[in-house]
């Protein structure tokens, strides 16, 4: 297996190396902040594991073409209005029943159903060859 | 200037019409606001259909092109709104401000849709990115 060797490969790497040190220095010196220690080497960890498989491929296979992209662009385009659709239902739902909406709860569900579908979306037509 | 009649014609306008009468009677029976609302969109809507009887039905069928700068514009406007609603998070929890979600509701909606339609706009304008 070949790896490469880029800057862009180097950096990813320079970087998750670097949040691996902080986290175990934090970890080890600031007992107070230990879980953003942890999470720093958590996440170092993920990136040293992306960046490894990352760097077995040739740079062309992540390059999105015009077919993804505009995959990409629908799902989009439909996630916007599934938030929309979100939105106004939590409305209603503050409008017309006596159950008060709080904001950071409502903006947790928001995100959550935005991001999710807009990835379930894209995999799907990817999957799928287009609408 | 020549008037189309077909369906998509007729079945708005006499949805329109009968806004119109609806928000008279309702005007005359009970004075609300809901009367003189109805009777301002039943206008509106004549208004629109006018314009779109004039022009042939081929007018406003969106091509490809067109097609794609809408996903597009949607696409951007989905982050625009994510952004938005993260940005509203951030201020409510480390600042003293307090957010109600009725009002973030409906600014989030007005950014999205404004930001929709201007950025359709804008790439139906420019000729895609």
């Amino acid at each position: 297996m070949k790896f490469r060797k880029d800057r862009y490969i180097l950096r990813f790497f320079g970087m998750s190396l670097s949040m691996i040190l902080l986290g175990t220095i934090i970890s080890i010196f600031i007992q107070s902040m230990f879980f953003i220690g942890g999470g720093l080497i958590l996440g170092g960890f993920v990136l040293l594991v992306s960046g490894l498989y990352v760097s077995t491929k040739p740079i062309e296979y992540f390059m999105p073409d015009e077919r993804i992209k505009k995959n990409t662009a629908i799902a989009g385009y439909h996630a916007f209005w599934l938030i929309l659709l979100i939105i106004t239902i939590l409305n209603m739902i503050e409008m017309s029943s006596p159950s008060s909406v709080e904001y950071l709860d409502a903006s947790t569900v928001i995100m959550l159903v935005g991001v999710y579908s807009f990835l379930s979306l894209r995999w799907y037509y990817n999957k799928k060859g287009g609408l | 200037m020549k008037f189309r009649t077909d369906k998509y014609i007729l079945i708005p306008m006499s949805i329109a019409i009968g806004m119109v009468i609806a928000g008279i009677l309702l005007s005359y029976l009970m004075p609300s606001f809901s009367g003189v609302g109805l009777i301002i969109a039943g206008t509106m809507l004549i208004v629109t259909g006018v314009y779109v009887a004039t022009k042939p039905i081929e007018h406003f069928m969106p091509d490809e092109r067109i097609n794609k700068n809408t996903d597009k514009a949607g696409y951007h406007a989905f982050w625009i709104m994510a952004s938005v609603v993260i940005i509203l998070n951030l201020i409510d929890m480390y600042t003293s401000v307090s957010i109600e979600y009725k009002h973030a509701g409906n600014l989030i909606i007005i950014i999205g849709i404004f930001s929709l339609y201007i950025l359709r706009w804008y790439y139906n304008k420019k000729g895609g990115l």
